[in-house]
């Protein structure tokens, strides 16, 4: 039976970064899943690019909890996909890219992500949209900063 | 930023078979319904990944109805769903004996919607085989369409312990369009 759930390429940060970028993704798969579990100094979004595409092409809409209130908010037109939230403790995010090498439809992201610290925390589910059909061959990953530590992974499903 | 990753550095390979390609349905042409048929029970849990558009000319996103096994009484299934529009949380939900107990909202997303953009769906099926157990389905779903859209976590269960054999996926008065993409995996335990 082929390898259906394969890792693409991993990496584990030894020092502070703001970006990470997977380019020359093959395009023999289905669907990408981006896990990264990390560690950053300031709780911001991890945010995406893809085939570096800086137009104003993306855009998101999450669903978070952070313990005391249930909150929805949106983005449009914006320069990069938020996928998820980040801690200053160990917090993981899955991000679901799919149908990544199609090349007729936009590209639907969809992700789970928390983090939660002594006195914070947040639970998100995220759904974004970049505006190409252009199959996806580079993805940067982008976090104010991203600590030594934090591993970035980069599975491809393969469907029958 | 670090040096691009892939370039040279290639990660390992996972062992094969823990997580298999069972079937995948490609909608080349308007169809009613995405089916998963004849699932072997040689495997743990399932879990679906696709992404849907409909035919229909609406602007928004669309209900998808769930059958198992073809059952399609409203008296095998309870919902419930957390979904955020991007400005308001919405928790609700169904008992059995209720028509919206057997679809599950923004699955799809409509044809006058934003051009070329579907909605993903990730639906997992713990302990799909257990004669023990009925069926819980959890489906993480979503569109975003750049200036509206909706994102959600919908819990349904079906009730019944038989093993599931069948899986079927149609948007509520419409059809699937061109390009919508289904993928049925296996996780064996």
């Amino acid at each position: 039976m082929p390898v259906t759930y394969e890792n693409i390429a991993t990496t584990t940060l030894g020092s502070t970064q703001t970006t990470v970028t997977f380019s020359s993704i093959p395009g023999t798969y289905t669907d990408l899943v981006l896990v990264i579990s990390g560690t950053v100094s300031t709780n911001q979004n991890y945010a995406l690019r893809f085939n570096g595409d800086t137009g104003s092409n993306y855009s998101d809409t999450n669903l978070f909890g952070d313990g005391s209130s249930a909150l929805s908010n949106r983005r449009s037109n914006q320069t990069v996909a938020y996928i998820g939230v980040s801690g200053t403790n160990p917090s993981p995010t899955i991000s679901n890219i799919m149908n990544y090498a199609n090349t007729t439809t936009n590209k639907t992201i969809i992700s789970r992500s928390g983090y939660a610290t002594g006195t914070a925390a947040q639970v998100e589910s995220r759904v974004a949209l970049w505006r190409s059909t252009a199959a996806i061959t580079s993805i940067e990953v982008s976090q104010s900063s991203m600590l030594s530590g934090t591993t970035l992974t980069l599975y491809g499903i393969k469907a029958a | 930023m670090i040096g691009n990753i892939l370039g040279g550095t290639m990660g390992k390979v996972a062992p094969s078979g823990d997580f298999e390609s069972i079937a995948t349905v490609s909608v080349t042409s308007s169809q009613a319904a995405i089916e998963f048929t004849s699932i072997p029970s040689t495997y743990q849990h399932l879990q679906v990944r696709f992404i849907g558009r409909t035919t229909s000319t609406g602007t928004g996103s669309e209900l998808v109805y769930f059958r198992a096994n073809g059952v399609s009484s409203n008296t095998s299934y309870t919902r419930h769903d957390l979904l955020g529009n991007g400005s308001t949380v919405y928790a609700q939900g169904t008992g059995s004996g209720n028509s919206a107990a057997t679809f599950y909202p923004d699955g799809a997303v409509n044809n006058g919607a934003t051009a070329n953009t579907f909605a993903a769906n990730i639906v997992d099926i713990l302990d799909y085989k257990d004669t023990n157990k009925n069926k819980t389905v959890r489906i993480l779903h979503g569109a975003d369409m750049n200036g509206s859209g909706v994102v959600g976590l919908t819990s349904m269960l079906f009730l019944s312990t038989s093993a599931i054999t069948s899986l079927y996926f149609a948007p509520v008065g419409t059809n699937w369009n061109t390009y919508t993409h289904a993928a049925l995996y296996g996780i064996k335990g």
